[in-house]
Formats: C-alpha cells, structure tokens, sequence
C-alpha cells in the first residue's frame, strides 16, 4: 500500500470509524483514538495490506475490537448531553436547537439501551447506511442474523416512540 | 404525498424488510413534519436524530494528529531489521566461541591408536604423535565444528522467525 492510498484510505474511512467506534465507547476524545490506533496498525502493516479482501471490514473489525478493549479497560463516564449534541447550526432557533438535542438525546439513549449486536447492527445499517450482506460480513453473521436483530431492535425502538409522549406532541 | 405508501414503507421499515432505497425515500418523505398528518410526525424526528448522527465526524485536527503519530510510530520492517541487528552479533560471538572452544579441545586432546580410516572423532588419553592420526583427528574434529555451526544456525534462523510472527502477532492485535 502506497503512502498515498493510505491517505486516500484516512479520508474515506475516517469518520464512519469515528461514528462506530463512538457508539461503542461513547466518548469522543476516546473514538478518535480508537480510530488513530486502527490506523496506526494499518501503516505498519501495510506490506500485507493487498493481501487483506475487504479492507472495509477489516477496519471494521479492527475498529470494534479496540473500542470494546477500551471500554473494558476504563469504566466509562457519561458525557454532559450539551457536549454530545453541540450543533452550532445558524439557522436553527435557540427554541429548535433545544429541542433538537433533546430529541436526539432521547433517541441516543433509546438505541444505547439496545442489546450490544442489536445496537451494531442498528448503527451499521441505520447511520451508515450499509446494506445486509455487508453488515453480515463484516459482524461475521449470517444474513437471517442481521435482518432478526434489525428487526428486534427496530420494534424495540417503535414500541419506545409509542411510549413517550414526547413523539406525540412534538 | 401519498401517506398509504409512507405507511407501507414505516411497516417494511419496522419489520427489516425494507431495501436500502426504501429507506433512504422513507427519509425525504418525512423530512418535513409540516407537510404530514399528525400520526406520522411522530417519525420525523427519529430519522432527523439518525441523520444528525451519520453527520457527525471526527475533529479538524484529527488527520493531522495520525500523521503526526504515524511519524513517531515505529516501523515494522524497521523493528524487523533492529532485531535482525541485535541478533547478529550473537551469533557470530557465539560461532567464534564454539570455534575457539573446539580448537583448544581438540589441541589438547590425548592421544589414541588410530582404529579406522574413517574420520571419526577420537576420545582418549595422551598425545597424538603419528602425524596421519593428527590430521584424522583435526578432519573429524572441523567436521564435528561445521556440523555443530550448521546446527547453530538452523537454530538462530528458526528464532528469528519466530521472534518475527510475535512481533506481527502484536501488530495485529
């Protein structure tokens, strides 16, 4: 792999990484040093790099087995919902940018409560938009295992929006 | 807007039915909670929220950290190439050792009737005197020391190969 292609490779994949990694440490300073050690481990293997199928997945993998040996080594300390959601967008009101962020930080805590594959699976098709064959490839399922958990945590969500008056009269 | 096909779509949705294009229509219809009946806002919102997190990215200085961290990373080929380094020396000191050792062993070594024409090591007591046991026994003697040496080799090889599949092993995970 050329020192180009890497570079190429960085921007392309940077931040679906980010995202993934986020979800799994909840932390922002800590999901970007997941994502600098992935990285860090793809340069210094980059003589083998061709070899690799999918490097996408291979990412992937790399990307949720450093997260999860984060989490694991430090108890995690939730973040202030202002810090999460800081969208510095001009054009919305202070009155919608509140209520933004309490959406957001609901549906947040919604997908988070999820059972762990059910969240994974959920974040790869629903944020980043990743077909099933990928997602099965990548988490190492069957397709029948993607498209259940999918449809497990899809119902759990729909069963919460119904819950919550919120969605109601918003 | 046809709000039967939304509510199609909501069930293919909910159901993991739905294809990636479904979705992504399902999307831009309920972009707009002003233009839906009220049993529909209420879906808005939650893929307004995952929007909102397919946008977030990584910190502006984040690329820059990573080169920075790649600069002082080291190498692989490089870390092989420094084992390689601390690995020679040793080898060869032991080599020169083993040489001297056998040199001096075999000087010293006591002298014994030569029993075969085949160069075989000799052990026994006393000097050796005959000049065709003396080269017998130093033939056996540098063939005793070539096949040792060889053994040394095959040995520091075998290590470095697997000093070389930890250190990938650690690189991998």
């Amino acid at each position: 792999m050329t020192e180009r292609r890497f570079q190429e490779l960085v921007l392309e994949q940077k931040d679906r990484l980010f995202r993934y990694a986020l979800r799994i440490v909840g932390n922002e300073a800590e999901a970007e040093d997941v994502v600098q050690e992935v990285f860090i481990k793809l340069w210094n293997q980059r003589q083998y790099a061709d070899q690799i199928d999918n490097l996408e997945a291979w990412l992937t993998t790399l990307t949720r087995n450093q997260s999860i040996d984060k989490v694991r080594s430090k108890h995690r300390r939730t973040e202030p919902i202002d810090k999460r959601f800081d969208m510095k967008d001009a054009q919305i009101s202070p009155h919608r940018q509140t209520e933004l962020n309490e959406t957001l930080e609901l549906v947040k805590t919604w997908i988070d409560e999820l059972p762990p594959k059910q969240k994974e699976i959920m974040h790869l098709r629903d944020i980043e938009g990743l077909a099933y064959k990928e997602i099965a490839q990548m988490l190492g399922l069957t397709l029948d295992q993607v498209k259940v958990n999918l449809f497990r945590a899809r119902q759990a969500i729909r069963q919460k929006m119904q819950q919550t008056e919120k969605w109601g009269l918003t | 807007m046809d709000v039967k096909k939304i509510e199609l779509l909501l069930e293919k949705y909910f159901n993991a039915e739905s294809t990636l294009e479904e979705e992504q229509l399902l999307r831009q219809w309920l972009s707009d909670p002003k233009k839906l009946p009220a049993h529909l806002r209420t879906y808005c919102f939650w893929f307004e929220a995952l929007e909102e997190e397919a946008r977030r990215t990584t910190s502006a200085a984040f690329a820059q950290k990573l080169q920075q961290k790649i600069r002082q990373s080291p190498d692989t080929k490089t870390t092989i190439a420094r084992i390689r380094l601390l690995w020679q020396p040793i080898v060869q000191i032991a080599a020169v050792g083993l040489i001297l050792l056998l040199a001096l062993f075999t000087l010293k070594r006591p002298h014994t009737p030569p029993n075969s024409s085949s160069h075989q090591l000799v052990v026994a007591t006393g000097e050796i005197e005959d000049p065709e046991l003396a080269y017998q026994q130093t033939m056996a003697a540098l063939a005793f020391l070539t096949s040792q040496m060889d053994q040394g080799r095959r040995k520091a090889a075998k290590e470095l190969q697997r000093v070389e599949i930890i250190e990938q092993v650690i690189k991998t995970n």
